[in-house]
């Protein structure tokens, strides 16, 4: 690219002539380091027409980011934004990209129904060039799904999207949609995961569980929230886990052996838990059970560092399984009289 | 322990480098000063700056302004380090604070310079490795160009489209999404 620089061929006496282009003989790379600060791919994208030493510059971002609107005059329309990410990525052309980052426009009454299949592209593009960190954002649910309707809903209905293997990946977020149900191959290695945070979906137990014991070696905080295995069996065997945060719901059982795991938060309750977590020192229990039959704690010690129980005064029973607590943080509920 | 401890600090904060510009003018800074720079941080831990540290890529009208921004910057995380043993937490959020805005009143009357000038620093940061005043410099750039138009933004840096009509046309089809 340097070859274009128009002050190249000059002597270097007229640097200081006024009017000169001074940005366009910065090299690519502190190039870049200028258009990521425009946080945002579209107006990186809009330097390209600059002049020949421009048009492929944003093409080698080492960050690709869509949806910080406050950054980005004129902001999208929504259904331009999905033909955006679908251009930018088939431009792309860096064999590495540090970070992908896609927030959707939050739903509005015009929101954009996102089909799951406009999804998958990008999930494929991330694996294929991603070295960095994923983050996707649908657009977050005007209003949850009453419980019954989550727990009810149809196995068979709803949009599929495919996770394919980010062999080079650190961390990834998604956000999906609470009909969606999130595949993902049973072969392939997350080599390099050390964070994956899913949100709203539907998964396989077992494709979940296969996830976690053998596919992501190095994976040292989980989170699960609202995510539905439709009854059945989830089992998180990690020797790298540290960080687990478990809001599952239907799960029929549970279990989880971590030898490093060291914070676990439940904030859904499971028909039984098996915990094995001999370095656990934070507990957040976030339910309105606790039964010490069907949720044991094994080489669980009698002291933690932080205990937070937010349920009702059952789960406070969980206090009995504790002989020492450094910080106990109790939610009360106070009903309400008329 | 404790004593002789604060004494070699002392001895390291007094430590004197030099640099030496492009032009050939020598700078004295301390070592707390210098370290800012990765560069020349490495070349320190490698034992190569006796006699100078040549900087063949930085002039010392550059260098002065790379300095001044150091100086404060070091002198900034040393009180930041001091005040926390010596103040209580209350003491030290209102002290942090304090600094905080000093140092950003500092980098904004810093940043008022010409366009050569900015982006010399920016090559200066680069090359010396100093992530602050290279975030500080490139953050500026930025914001200069962000929500302006292509027309705007060749205007203001002088650059000149040297694409013909057909290639802008094509380039714009191309980047079209990036319009809307």
């Amino acid at each position: 690219m340097d070859q274009d620089c128009p002050r190249r061929h000059r002597r270097r006496r007229h640097r200081r002539r006024s009017g000169e282009d001074h940005i366009s003989c910065l090299p690519d790379e502190l190039l870049h380091s200028i258009l990521l600060r425009l946080g945002s791919a579209r107006a990186a994208a809009r330097t390209s027409v600059l002049s020949r030493r421009w048009r492929l510059i944003w093409t080698h971002l080492p960050e690709l980011v869509f949806g910080n609107a406050s950054h980005d005059a004129p902001p999208p329309t929504p259904a331009s934004f999905l033909d955006a990410v679908d251009s930018a990525i088939s431009s792309y052309a860096a064999p590495n990209l540090e970070a992908f980052v896609v927030v959707l426009p939050a739903a509005g009454d015009n929101s954009l129904n996102v089909p799951a299949r406009r999804v998958t592209p990008w999930l494929r593009f991330a694996a294929e060039h991603l070295v960095g960190e994923l983050i996707l954002f649908m657009p977050r649910p005007r209003r949850m799904w009453p419980r019954e309707l989550q727990v009810n809903f149809n196995w068979i209905d709803g949009e599929e999207v495919e996770l394919p293997t980010c062999e080079r990946a650190k961390a990834i977020t998604l956000r999906l949609k609470q009909d969606w149900r999130l595949r993902l191959r049973p072969t392939g290695l997350f080599k390099t995961l050390t964070s994956l945070r899913i949100l709203f979906c539907r998964m396989e137990g077992s494709e979940l569980s296969a996830l976690v014991c053998m596919q992501c070696p190095c994976l040292r905080d989980l989170t699960l929230c609202y995510v539905l295995v439709y009854a059945s069996d989830v089992s998180i065997h990690s020797d790298s886990l540290q960080m687990l945060s478990f809001s599952i719901m239907k799960t029929h059982r549970l279990e989880v052996v971590t030898p490093r795991l060291e914070y676990l938060y439940v904030g859904e309750a499971t028909g039984e838990a098996r915990i094995s977590a001999p370095k656990l020192a934070r507990v957040v229990w976030c339910v309105d059970t606790y039964d010490p039959h069907r949720h044991q704690f094994e080489g669980v010690g009698r002291r933690l560092r932080m205990l937070d129980i937010c349920g009702n005064f059952i789960a406070g029973l969980l206090m009995q399984r504790f002989d020492e607590v450094d910080k106990l943080n109790l939610g009360i509920y106070i009903p309400h009289v008329s | 322990m404790a004593s002789a401890g604060s004494g070699d600090e002392k001895a390291a904060a007094a430590a004197m480098i030099t640099l030496i510009s492009s032009d050939n003018e020598k700078f004295e800074v301390t070592e707390a000063t210098a370290t800012l720079s990765q560069t020349i941080r490495h070349m320190i831990e490698d034992g190569c700056t006796d006699g100078g540290v040549p900087l063949p890529n930085v002039t010392s009208k550059i260098l002065a302004r790379v300095i001044e921004y150091c100086k404060k910057h070091a002198t900034a995380a040393a009180g930041e380090e001091g005040s926390s043993s010596s103040f209580s937490d209350a003491a030290f959020l209102e002290v942090d604070r304090a600094f905080l805005e000093e140092l950003e009143e500092f980098d904004d009357a810093f940043l008022e310079v010409d366009r050569a000038t900015l982006f010399d620093l920016i090559l200066a940061a680069n090359y010396l490795d100093i992530k602050g005043l290279l975030n500080l410099t490139c953050q500026k750039v930025a914001d200069s160009v962000k929500g302006k138009t292509p027309e705007q933004i060749r205007e203001m840096y002088n650059i000149v489209n040297d694409l013909t009509p057909e290639e802008e046309a094509e380039i714009r089809r191309e980047t079209q999404w990036a319009f809307e």
